[in-house]
C-alpha cells in the first residue's frame, strides 16, 4: 500500500502525462476533424452550377 | 436546444445554398467523428485504468477495454457528441457564409473558399481543445468510476488542477479531500473546456492478477 506522500508525487506524474495526452489526442484530432472534404466539393462545383445559382439574384463578380 | 442551421440557410441567397451545400458536414460525417472521437475516448479510458491500478499499487497491469458497457457507454456519448460537433459545425459555417456575403457582396466561389479557410482555421484554433477536452474527460470520469466500482475500491479524491474559474468547480475544489464515491457519482467534466480531474487516494485493494481492468 502506498503511502500517502508517494500517492501525492504519483499523481503529480500522472497528471503531467495526461496533459502529454491530452496535447497530443488535440494533434490528432485536428487532422480528422478537418473538413477536407467540403473543401473539395466546393472546388468541385462546375461554372454551370455556379452560374445558375448566380442567375437566381446574386450579384457576383471577381473578388 | 440545438442549434437550427436551416432557418439561417433559408434565409441565404442561392449561391449561398450552394456553397452551404457543398461544405456541410453531413450523417456520414457524424459516424466518422463518433468512429474518430470512441478511438480517443477508448484510449484515455484504457490509460486511466492503467493509472488507478499504478494507484492501488499495481503497476504491472494495464487497462484494456474490448467488449462491454463500458464500451458501449462510450460509444454512445461519442455519438451524441459528434452529432453536436456536426450540428454546431454546420450553424456557425451559415453565420461564416453569410458574413462573407455580407462583407464582399460580389464574392465568386474562389473568395468563399479563401475565406472560408481562415474562418475554420480561426474556429479550429480554440474548438479543437473544447473537443479534445470534453472527450478526454468523459473518458477519464467513467474508467475511475468503473475501477473503483468493479474492484470494490474506496477512499477518497481530490479535484485538481486547484485552480477553478466556474462556481461548480471551486465547490469541489474547495471541499478537498472528498469521499471517492461521492466524488465519482458527482465526476467532472462539470462544463465546456473544464480541465479538471480527480486525483484518487484509493483504499486497500485486492490482488492484482484479479483487478478488473476493462476486459
Amino acid at each position: 500500500m502506498a503511502s500517502h506522500r508517494e500517492l501525492v508525487r504519483l499523481a503529480e506524474v500522472q497528471r503531467r502525462d495526461r496533459a502529454r495526452q491530452l496535447q497530443a489526442m488535440q494533434e490528432r484530432l485536428a487532422v480528422a476533424l478537418s473538413n477536407e472534404v467540403g473543401f473539395n466539393r466546393l472546388r468541385a462545383i462546375t461554372d454551370e452550377e455556379w452560374e445558375a445559382a448566380v442567375l437566381a439574384g446574386e450579384p457576383v463578380g471577381e473578388a | 436546444m440545438p442549434r437550427d442551421w436551416r432557418s439561417l440557410v433559408d434565409s441565404m441567397t442561392d449561391v449561398q445554398k450552394l456553397v452551404h451545400l457543398a461544405m456541410r458536414l453531413d450523417d456520414f460525417e457524424v459516424d466518422r467523428i463518433r468512429g474518430e472521437l470512441l478511438k480517443e475516448g477508448r484510449r484515455v479510458y484504457e490509460d486511466e485504468l492503467t493509472k488507478q491500478a499504478q494507484r492501488v499499487g499495481c503497476r504491472n497491469r494495464a487497462g484494456r477495454l474490448t467488449v462491454g458497457p463500458a464500451l458501449s457507454e462510450l460509444n454512445r456519448l461519442y455519438e451524441e457528441h459528434a452529432r453536436s460537433i456536426v450540428n454546431t459545425y454546420n450553424y456557425d459555417l451559415a453565420g461564416a457564409i453569410i458574413a462573407i456575403g455580407v462583407e464582399v457582396p460580389t464574392a465568386n466561389r474562389y473568395t468563399y473558399e479563401a475565406r472560408l479557410r481562415g474562418w475554420e482555421a480561426r474556429r479550429n484554433s480554440w474548438k479543437l481543445g473544447q473537443v479534445a477536452m470534453a472527450t478526454n474527460g468523459y473518458a477519464r470520469s467513467m474508467a475511475q468510476s468503473d475501477f473503483a466500482a468493479y474492484n470494490s475500491i474506496d477512499g477518497y479524491a481530490i479535484l485538481r488542477p486547484e485552480k477553478a474559474v466556474c462556481p461548480v468547480c471551486q465547490g469541489w475544489v474547495a471541499r478537498g479531500s472528498i469521499p471517492l464515491r461521492e466524488a465519482l457519482n458527482n465526476p467532472p467534466p462539470y462544463h465546456g473546456n473544464c480541465p479538471h480531474t480527480y486525483d484518487t487516494f484509493p483504499g486497500q485493494a485486492g490482488d492484482c492478477s484479479t483487478l478488473w481492468m476493462g476486459e
